[in-house]
């Protein structure tokens, strides 16, 4: 790695702790229902209105219903919007109703937090649907994930009341989004549009550009349809343009939000990697921070709601290591370049001139150190926001996000599902160890019995089943088969990566596969729904049992949880479940690809 | 075709649905005296 990809990584490492701490100790206050007299005021008109009573704290099964009616009402809500969306106000560039497949795909990726898009925004969405259905999305989907982490965390704090009771959605949903999301997103909005992120409601704007643009597009025939040729391929034409349309809308607020909540929808197609999104390096680390802000900082409200911040910082140290290891694998892999360019006389090293490496995909002006910390840190998290496309990346360094979300997305991981994924690694980890030293598993005075395994083994294997059946069936379905534009192994690489950031609710892509089809939307979101629900039930359930369950006194046999040895052994659990289930995956796409490259 | 995708977002939730009716009956204990099991029955890590 160069020194300055180092010192951008040490300086996002710092500002990071910086800024956790304080968000990370409000949070506690939220998690533990301590809110100030001035906030309960405002709460309890809100409450009022929805005839909703937040001091009644719910079972888990309560919890986990009002959580899946709450989710399913917003994902019909998106749906009917973008089908209705060309007879509703703000819709100046006359955005037709989007296709139901689409619709649908598109509503349960809002909804579950992963964002991936299958279509592209500036030429899709109006305005409204923008606003109404997808950004608001993107405050309760992330409201949401914090909840969950929320009822865990007093699982494991609370003292046993026998009953599973694990707090109140409705008041854990409305006081994340009232008190940390708005707020924040509000600043941050305010400061990308400072910066030159846009903010408007204009038409799109016809200009004038300073040369002549020659391009090809397909040739349609006398019905207008696409013609193709006798070997089935589209008929192109010559064509040329002197004038292009610049897309505008309400780019600021939505592009906050997306960050902070870890959704990742870019209001225009190419993400963060657009000038409208993302125009300034000060843009860039801001956006950067804000998407592992939520997460780094519930690392610090569970230390404070379970009464040892110790605790907090070995999950942290635990996320952090994994995160540094990631970042010094594909800072170098992106730098080292492609090998099939040097014979052809491209100059590849960095200098002052010039980033070097391998820079197909990436914006010239963010260069390879915060193109290759921006792919790390939106796949650790579950982001899936871009400044660069991740198609293009080296093999090694295409391999890079694909494993930091196929390890679960716990490497800081989503808004709340980050901590509750790590907390339940943390559990299985507790777990090995007893059986190793032949004791009753126990964590934070809490005792991993029997229905809890269960329960863990539920929640961790959801995502690889449906990661890897999913892949199966694309790579044998002639639908699957027919989206790939680079068939052999990097086909396979993308229909892999496809899966896994829709089940692991990511929502980036390796951008070749054309996935806005019927069997891709459908596949995908299927992947998505239960990627995100089924693992939250069981979740709940591990909570319900905890909250349960006494505290038990620590004694001098109980397994530190907070020391070196249990950080190593949390990553050690996390990476071999991870390796376990996808090593042969990887090794038909990336590893072979890396074989071929360097052969 | 609008009927169609909805009905397959009922079914997703009808599956997350079930799931935590199912797993309501895991987590539920089989007889009282499983309640006891808080108490430190044992060696205890």
């Amino acid at each position: 790695m160069t020194s300055s990809a180092w010192g951008l990584l040490a300086l996002f490492l710092v500002l990071l702790g910086v800024l956790a701490w304080p968000v990370g100790k409000f949070l506690a206050a939220l998690c533990n229902e301590r809110v100030p007299r001035w906030m309960q005021r405002i709460e309890a008109t809100l409450y009022k209105l929805a005839g909703t009573k937040p001091e009644q704290s719910m079972h888990w099964l309560r919890y986990a219903f009002a959580l899946l009616a709450f989710n399913a009402i917003g994902a019909i809500f998106v749906y009917a919007l973008q089908r209705l969306q060309a007879w509703l106000p703000l819709n100046p560039a006359g955005m037709a109703a989007v296709s139901p497949d689409s619709a649908f795909n598109t509503a349960v990726s809002f909804v579950a937090n992963t964002n991936w898009q299958g279509y592209a925004g500036e030429s899709t969405m109006s305005y409204l649907t923008q606003m109404l259905g997808l950004a608001v999305q993107n405050f309760f989907s992330a409201a949401t994930g914090i909840a969950v982490a929320f009822a865990l965390v007093r699982g494991f704090a609370r003292r046993g009341d026998g009953k599973g009771l694990v707090g109140n959605f409705w008041a854990d949903i409305t006081r994340v989004t009232l008190w940390v999301l708005v707020p924040i997103s509000f600043v941050l909005a305010v400061v990308f549009a400072g910066q030159g992120v846009i903010q408007n409601f204009d038409a799109y704007k016809e200009v004038s550009t300073l040369e002549t643009t020659a391009f090809q597009q397909p040739k349609n025939g006398a019905d207008g349809q696409p013609l193709k040729d006798d070997k089935g391929q589209p008929v192109m034409e010559d064509a040329t343009t002197k004038t292009q349309t610049l897309a505008m809308g309400p780019v600021a607020s939505q592009e906050a939000i997306k960050m902070l909540g870890t959704n990742g929808g870019g209001f225009f197609n190419a993400n963060s990697a657009h000038p409208y999104e993302n125009p300034t390096a000060l843009v860039n680390l801001l956006q950067m921070l804000a998407i592992f802000l939520i997460p780094a900082a519930l690392c610090f409200t569970f230390g404070h709601v379970v009464g040892d911040m110790r605790q907090g910082w070995a999950v942290l140290a635990a996320m952090t290591v994994m995160f540094v290891v990631a970042v010094i694998v594909i800072t170098p892999a992106e730098q080292a370049g492609n090998p099939l360019l040097t014979p052809l006389g491209v100059d590849q090293m960095h200098g002052a001139l010039q980033a070097g490496g391998n820079m197909e995909g990436k914006e010239v002006r963010f260069g390879i150190d915060a193109s290759s910390l921006f792919a790390a840190i939106t796949t650790a998290a579950s982001c899936g926001a871009v400044n660069g496309m991740h198609d293009s990346l080296t093999p090694i360094g295409g391999m890079v996000p694909l494993v930091l979300m196929q390890l679960g997305e716990v490497v800081f991981g989503g808004v709340g599902s980050g901590l509750y994924g790590m907390l339940i690694f943390a559990m299985l980890a507790v777990f090995i160890a007893g059986l190793m030293i032949g004791r009753t598993p126990e964590y934070l005075g809490k005792k991993i019995e029997v229905r809890e395994m269960k329960l863990i083994s539920i929640a961790i294997l959801v995502t690889p089943i449906l990661v890897l059946a999913g892949t199966a069936v694309a790579v044998i379905a002639g639908a699957g088969k027919a989206g790939i534009a680079n068939p052999g192994a990097h086909g396979f690489s993308e229909i892999l990566y496809a899966l896994t950031s829709a089940a692991n609710n990511n929502g980036s892509a390796f951008a070749g596969l054309s996935a806005n089809t019927p069997f891709y939307n459908g596949l995908l979101a299927l992947a998505m729904w239960l990627g995100r629900f089924a693992m939250i039930v069981p979740v709940l359930a591990v909570a319900g049992a905890l909250a349960a369950k006494t505290r038990l006194p620590v004694t001098s046999g109980t397994l530190p949880t907070h020391g070196p040895l249990f950080v190593s052994l949390l990553i050690g659990t996390v990476l071999l479940v991870g390796l376990l289930n996808y090593v042969p995956a990887l090794a038909l796409g990336p590893i072979v690809e890396h074989l071929v490259l360097w052969k | 075709m609008d009927i169609v995708w909805m009905g397959a977002l009922l079914a997703l939730w009808a599956v997350v649905g079930a799931m935590v009716v199912g797993l309501n009956r895991l987590d539920a204990p089989k007889n009282p005296s499983s309640k006891a099991s808080n108490a430190a029955d044992g060696a205890s890590s």
